[in-house]
């Protein structure tokens, strides 16, 4: 799973906040309403450029205390999340 | 002028799907860019991914969009039957379905047909001996486009479940009119045309997909690649679906006003629609019937209520009879509707006939008005 710290003021994303790779848009979207339903603030955001060898992708993004719970949810919901890097 | 032309397209759309037209209008590319505009695009083609879900008893990253109802069985018949498969129909199939059945049969996959008009025992006896064959795939209209005639479809995926053979079924003139899922019939496949029964416009076809199917689409090589807002690096469309199997921009405006058609039939209701589409049918049918010289064809399997009815005149000239209700302001269609096998199998393989269909929107005083003219037409 790829997690992105956003420590750098550069990346567009807020300190203490992490990544979920998801494997589409679709996915992005689904897994942010899902995580969202859970009570725990989440949003789909572009992963920074070349963060993933394929290009262009999407994820969620979930303050790093609420990762793991955010992370069941989507494997309990069977919602495709994963790896993007190689 | 009267409309009764509605299995080629519904030209009625209600407030709503007006209003998701519009504000289509001002959205941005889906998953192209990070910035509102496309991010506010995305929210609308995933609301209509999970709207269709929802309905058609799916999730919704296994409902794809494609450009029309065509397009999607294309890609699915094209993925699922590998070369020198086989591939099961009905004998009542469009164009849809029987062009790329044929272009198949081409490259060495073996085209089987099941009798597709009958009772429902005896369409179901047929498949079932289709069956025995083994098909890599079933795939067949739920109701005909040129007749009532209206496959058990239930009876006929459960069959083929039970060989273990995967089913699509083309919902192009069930879709809006019977309340149709992947739940209540075991269908692996619904495919919809966004403009007939679901009351948004052209330029969407709208495939939803089991679990089964989807891995069987997921796993076989793409039919057509191009552009997916993701993954711009990789030389193949992305592994899974939807995104595998949505090539360049989706059409957001036809996606939208069918979602927006969807919602409106499920606040008027499967009942009061089918009970109005049934009243107008029985009028026309009662109606032609009484019309000396003009015969009803393909009524004799298992009509469903409200169905297109099709018609012929006997020793006349079908198309100039045509051409007078066209000019006092009557829409149908007449030909062969491309469905030639229909046509062969009702028995009109020869003439063709003339078909007429009904919306939701069309009202009795129209029927009576066109049964007026069609008599006086004949007569004259």
């Amino acid at each position: 799973m790829y997690v992105y710290s956003g420590n750098d003021n550069k990346s567009g994303y807020k300190n203490g906040e992490c990544v979920i790779a998801m494997p589409s848009q679709t996915y992005a979207i689904q897994g942010e309403t899902l995580i969202l339903g859970a009570g725990i603030p989440a949003r789909v955001v572009r992963l920074p450029a070349g963060a993933t060898k394929k290009g262009c992708a999407f994820g969620v993004a979930v303050s790093l205390r609420y990762l793991t719970q955010a992370v069941n949810i989507l494997e309990k919901k069977g919602v495709r999340h994963g790896e993007l890097l190689s | 002028m009267i409309y009764l032309d509605s299995a080629a397209t519904s030209i009625y759309r209600p407030r709503e799907v007006e209003r998701a037209l519009s504000r289509a209008l001002s959205l941005g590319n889906p998953g192209r860019g990070g910035h509102r505009a496309a991010a506010e695009a995305a929210r609308a083609l995933y609301g209509a991914r999970e709207s269709f879900a929802r309905h058609f008893k799916s999730e919704p990253g296994r409902v794809c969009f494609f450009y029309n109802a065509t397009t999607a069985l294309n890609v699915i018949v094209k993925s699922v039957v590998p070369r020198g498969g086989r591939i099961l129909l009905s004998d009542m199939e469009h164009n849809a379905l029987r062009r790329p059945a044929l272009s198949l049969e081409k490259r060495g996959v073996k085209v089987d047909r099941f009798r597709g008009y009958g009772s429902g025992s005896e369409v179901l006896s047929s498949f079932q001996d289709a069956l025995k064959k083994k098909p890599d795939l079933a795939a067949f209209v739920q109701c005909s486009n040129i007749c009532p005639q209206t496959l058990p479809v239930k009876e006929l995926c459960e069959a083929a479940r039970r060989a273990g053979v995967p089913t699509v079924v083309d919902c192009a003139q069930s879709g809006g009119h019977l309340p149709v899922t992947l739940e209540n019939t075991g269908a692996d496949g619904l495919v919809f045309p966004s403009h007939k029964g679901l009351w948004g416009i052209a330029g969407a076809g709208i495939l939803v997909s089991s679990e089964r199917l989807a891995m069987l689409l997921e796993g076989a090589g793409t039919q057509m690649e191009g552009g997916s807002g993701i993954h711009s690096f990789e030389e193949g469309m992305p592994e899974f679906l939807p995104e595998r199997l949505e090539w360049g921009t989706p059409a957001l405006p036809a996606i939208l006003s069918a979602e927006a058609g969807l919602q409106k039939i499920e606040e008027i209701g499967y009942g009061e629609i089918d009970d109005k589409l049934s009243a107008l049918s029985e009028a026309v049918s009662e109606g032609i019937a009484s019309i000396k010289g003009l015969s009803l064809a393909g009524m004799d399997g298992t009509p469903g209520k409200g169905g297109p009815l099709l018609f012929t005149r006997t020793g006349g000239n079908t198309e100039e009879l045509c051409r007078r209700l066209y000019e006092k302001g009557i829409c149908l269609r007449e030909g062969f509707h491309c469905a030639p096998w229909a046509h062969e199998t009702i028995g009109t393989g020869k003439t063709g006939g003339v078909r007429v269909s009904f919306s939701y929107f069309n009202g009795m005083e129209e029927v009576s008005r066109f049964l007026k003219v069609l008599e006086n037409a004949v007569r004259n």
